[in-house]
């Protein structure tokens, strides 16, 4: 059977897209055979990547976030890239996880849950933009 | 994401959440409790059963509604949730900070067991 192509989506980088965004990697991830749970956490890594993205990267302007979703028989991968200031979240400190309520600071998990979900996550800046690709490994592929 | 207001059950709050709770419906979720704590409420009981996804904004929306009980010795108690919620609940920490409950029953059996405050 061949496989799904290579589907790319470009948007504004705004919240109001974060839900068609997302879809997109959903419908993506399935076409590409990952199972509910996989899927699920591939989505939410994105999830929290293009949040921060549009929250942070374009402070003083208007830009675009592109998601590019392809992959192969192992592996389902989606590439993220922005021309927003230069940030590098693989480099931020890992959250404190213990502690009460009143200690718990607010803020600093989702990059964090991001690196959790997924198999590899790699970020280079290349051509002024920043580009973050997320692995997820396709578990044993469904019988038909 | 939907939140619907259940009742009252031994002055708490029974609430059901449903949908998603991510960046774009966070603020409107962290709102509606806020609202509630305005009118006098400090005990929550919440219902996850129909909740799809969260993410790290839903959680620090949580967080933030829990601090602000945590002030007026109140609590918010989390039940019935998903297996793909609870995996982040766990991953975060965050199921060591929130009480969760496999039910409403078990959710109101730990609340009168250990009352806010107590």
């Amino acid at each position: 059977m061949p496989h799904p192509s290579s589907g790319t989506l470009t948007l504004p980088s705004n919240l109001e897209n974060l839900g068609a965004m997302i879809r997109f990697i959903a419908d993506q991830a399935r076409l590409h055979g990952l199972d509910p749970k996989p899927c699920h956490e591939i989505e939410l890594a994105c999830d929290e990547i293009l949040t921060n993205i549009m929250n942070y990267a374009y402070p003083e302007s208007r830009g675009e976030i592109s998601v590019r979703c392809g992959g192969d028989r192992r592996v389902f991968r989606v590439r993220i890239s922005d021309s927003g200031i230069p940030f590098n979240p693989l480099k931020t400190r890992k959250p404190h996880l213990a502690g009460s309520i009143e200690e718990r600071q607010i803020g600093g998990l989702g990059i964090f849950l991001a690196r959790h979900l997924v198999d590899d996550i790699q970020y280079q800046r290349k051509k002024n933009r920043n580009v973050l690709t997320l692995y997820k490994k396709k578990g044993k592929p469904n019988k038909p | 994401m939907e939140i619907e207001y259940v009742g009252k059950e031994k002055e708490a709050v029974v609430a059901a959440v449903k949908g998603r709770v991510d960046a774009v419906t966070a603020p409107e979720f962290e709102k509606q409790f806020s609202r509630w704590i305005k009118e006098g409420n400090t005990c929550f009981l919440v219902g996850f059963e129909q909740l799809d996804y969260i993410s790290s904004a839903g959680l620090r929306s949580i967080l933030v509604i829990a601090k602000k009980l945590k002030g007026q010795s109140g609590r918010i108690v989390l039940y019935g949730l998903k297996d793909v919620v609870r995996e982040v609940f766990k991953i975060s920490g965050f199921d060591t900070i929130i009480p969760i409950c496999g039910s409403f029953e078990e959710a109101l059996e730990q609340f009168q067991a250990s009352p806010p405050g107590a």
